[in-house]
């Protein structure tokens, strides 16, 4: 007896058993929905920082345009007494 | 253009992976289930542990999803579900094989399987014995006997398996069947 018969003994002896039932449908859709939540967190993060980065810039913004005059209204005003 | 779609009208599998590339779901739950009963006795023979088991076959059909795209259906999908399966084993055997402790069977043990006829050895436990005896080995080697010699794959048949040429296929083989010997001999059983 050489060595594959050996081993081609034991898988015929060994290729009568069955192996266990299995049912893995939703496990695997499960899977797959937590690996896609899970690619979707570090965007998750990206976004929260960016909104924090863009809150106080858009609140400076906001000052400074609404401090902004019009020049045509700074002429206007300058010159209101003539129009008097 | 129309053979194709008559092909994806009468093959389920065909018509099923369209619909999960699409991510619906329930085709890809039929296709889960259609397949995981050959799926599941593939990876049998990667481990014995009922536990560890489930959740390679598990592993398998994750993989298959996130590889979806890549599947042209030009061999049927059973094909390509036993190669991604192959490779989630043998990977599984890689990295198992890093902290293995051995389990040896004792020589008596082996000399009476050699003297046995297989149809009288018991099932389970031969099932047992061939996988003791193959953990020993490094999994490269494990994975070649179990196809060609366990599972019966043709050089053709197990190279489309594992990606490898042809020619590696016969040579990691021979390598194998060596280390296999020497493994037998050192059990102390005769090898021609």
């Amino acid at each position: 007896m050489n060595e594959i018969d050996f081993i081609r003994k034991l898988a015929h002896a060994a290729g009568r058993t069955e192996s266990p039932p299995v049912d893995v449908s939703a496990r695997v859709l499960e899977a797959l929905r937590s690996r896609e939540d899970e690619a979707w967190a570090p965007l998750a993060w990206v976004a929260g920082f960016a909104l924090a980065a863009a809150l106080p810039v858009a609140v400076m913004a906001f000052h400074v345009l609404d401090g902004w005059s019009d020049p045509t209204l700074n002429v206007y005003y300058a010159f209101r007494w003539v129009m008097l | 253009m129309i053979s194709s779609a008559s092909h994806e009208l009468t093959d389920p599998d065909a018509r099923d992976v369209v619909h999960a590339r699409q991510g619906d779901a329930d085709a890809y739950a039929r296709i889960i289930r259609r397949h995981q009963v050959e799926i599941g006795s593939r990876m049998w023979r990667f481990t014995r542990d009922k536990m560890e088991h489930d959740e390679l076959v598990q592993e398998v059909f994750v993989e298959a999803y996130l590889g979806l795209g890549r599947f042209r259906g030009e061999a049927p999908l059973g094909h390509w579900l036993a190669r991604i399966a192959t490779n989630v084993g043998y990977k599984f055997w890689k990295n198992r094989y890093r902290n293995l402790s051995y389990s040896s069977v004792p020589i008596e043990e082996w000399a009476e399987i050699a003297a046995t006829d297989p149809e009288d050895l018991d099932a389970a436990r031969a099932a047992d014995m061939l996988h003791r005896l193959l953990d020993q080995l490094p999994p490269r080697d494990r994975l070649i006997l179990t196809l060609r010699y366990v599972e019966d794959l043709s050089v053709e048949e197990a190279a489309a398996q594992t990606g490898w040429t042809q020619t590696m296929v016969k040579v990691q083989a021979w390598r194998a069947r060596q280390k296999l010997r020497k493994l037998l001999e050192q059990a102390g059983i005769e090898v021609n």
